[in-house]
């Protein structure tokens, strides 16, 4: 394909006729110094259309990579790090990849967690639910409070943690990084609440100072699963914690 | 509209094709590159600072001493890198409850074995590690006609990788009968019986 598109740009070019009268001598043909002139500025106008020509091939060619590069890397990139249907469930701002360190994860599932450098739980086992914004979509920011309500099943054990946009976790003086279904404090309807803010606050509070942009990390260990004992299909929505924002600085 | 069609017809469908395929190419090749060009992968963050086939127990994760990315306080952790080049390793945990886990990863992140704690119930856990090539290990205890010590033991076929023991943090009160569980836990060479 590609050699024949150089091979008709040649065959192109190659039909420009070169002035063969200008390498003539002017003294054996007889003609004057004015044809001889003319003859001049008709060789150095045909030079400039061959230039001409180079300069839109090497334009095209350049066009060409760069459409390939910016489509190649950049859909390879998206489909790393965000995942598509065939790779991720989502549920609201949340998103999962199904094949989680499995032996039998696609491609797109190893290059994600090994870009990152990651060692999450297996998909066998764990759920690892991950958001990067809240219930509305808007990106999660520390400028702004947010209330994370978990509602995980009977016989699970989870963990709520927050961290920078990095996955690192975020300095503070309470030393507040993470909740689980061990250490939260539960509501009398079965829910555990916790804020997300920069500025104290009771109950499950998770300090978030001034990281900017946030990710917070759901992961559930569902009980039900491994024993059998859990419903056939799993209402996502219900599963995965509600992040609604409170209110923004 | 006629200037749009026109400039349409003026665009070489060979052209297209190529750059879609080309595009295709440099797709499937980045995706698939990507785990062995990866910076600072797991295995690369942490085999430095670990000592082949002893299990060690880390300290709780804090923003000064977060080993890798995404890796929460939610859990104590304990780690053994494997090396099964010359001679099997014995592995020994005990998961006593929901949330504790047992995770062995190859060095790509992928895991070879995972056993998770269950509620009812402590799973007392125990693997040879054993190379994934065909080599002679030697005469098994039965072969010999001798009663094997390791009637309990699952064989896993693993060359190198790390073995994470991930025990959920219950809170204060707990942590010394996690850290209890963590030390007991154990990652060795299997000595061979004269």
């Amino acid at each position: 394909m590609i050699r024949a598109i150089i091979d008709g740009t040649r065959a192109a070019t190659a039909r420009i006729a070169l002035p063969q009268r200008v390498f003539a001598s002017s003294s054996t043909n007889g003609r004057s110094w004015l044809t001889t002139l003319r003859g001049t500025r008709f060789w150095r106008h045909q030079v400039k259309k061959r230039i001409a020509a180079l300069m839109r091939l090497a334009t095209d060619w350049a066009l060409f990579i760069l459409v390939v590069l910016t489509g190649g890397f950049s859909s390879a990139y998206m489909m790393m790090d965000h995942g598509s249907t065939l790779t991720t469930l989502t549920s609201g701002p949340w998103s999962m990849w199904t094949a989680t360190a499995r032996p039998d994860a696609d491609p797109y599932t190893r290059a994600h967690h090994a870009r990152i450098g990651a060692l999450p739980l297996p998909a066998d086992i764990a759920e690892t639910w991950i958001a990067r914004a809240d219930g509305a979509g808007d990106a999660l920011h520390s400028s702004c409070d947010y209330e994370i309500s978990v509602t995980a099943p009977a016989a699970s054990w989870w963990s709520l943690a927050v961290f920078d946009a990095d996955g690192r976790l975020i300095q503070n003086a309470a030393a507040r990084y993470a909740f689980t279904s061990d250490t939260a404090a539960i509501s009398p309807d079965g829910r555990a609440i916790a804020l997300l803010s920069r500025s104290a606050g009771g109950g499950n509070w998770l300090p978030t100072s001034g990281a900017g942009n946030l990710s917070v990390v759901f992961t559930l260990i569902d009980m039900s699963v491994a024993l059998g004992t859990g419903a056939e299909t799993v209402d996502l929505a219900t599963r995965v914690p509600q992040i609604t924002a409170k209110s923004c600085r | 509209m006629k200037t749009v069609l026109a400039q349409l017809r003026r665009i070489d469908v060979r052209l297209v094709i190529a750059a879609l395929f080309a595009i295709t190419v440099l797709h499937i090749a980045t995706v698939f590159t990507a785990p062995s060009l990866a910076m600072s992968s797991a295995w690369d963050r942490l085999a430095p600072a670990l000592k082949a086939n002893t299990m060690i127990v880390f300290p709780p994760v804090t923003p000064e001493a977060q080993p890798l990315p995404y890796l929460a306080p939610d859990a104590r952790i304990a780690m053994c890198l494997f090396d099964t080049r010359q001679a099997p390793v014995a592995l020994t945990a005990s998961l006593p409850a929901p949330g504790w886990s047992l995770t062995l990863y190859d060095k790509n992140g992928l895991a070879i074995y995972t056993a998770a704690g269950r509620p009812d119930r402590p799973t007392a856990v125990s693997l040879l590690l054993v190379p994934d090539d065909d080599r002679f290990m030697g005469l098994t205890p039965e072969a010999q006609g001798l009663r094997s010590p390791r009637q309990n033991q699952l064989r896993v076929q693993a060359l190198r990788g790390l073995a994470v023991l991930r025990a959920p943090d219950a809170g204060f009160a707990y942590r010394a009968r996690t850290d209890a569980e963590l030390n007991a836990a154990a990652c060795q060479i299997q000595q061979p019986k004269p």
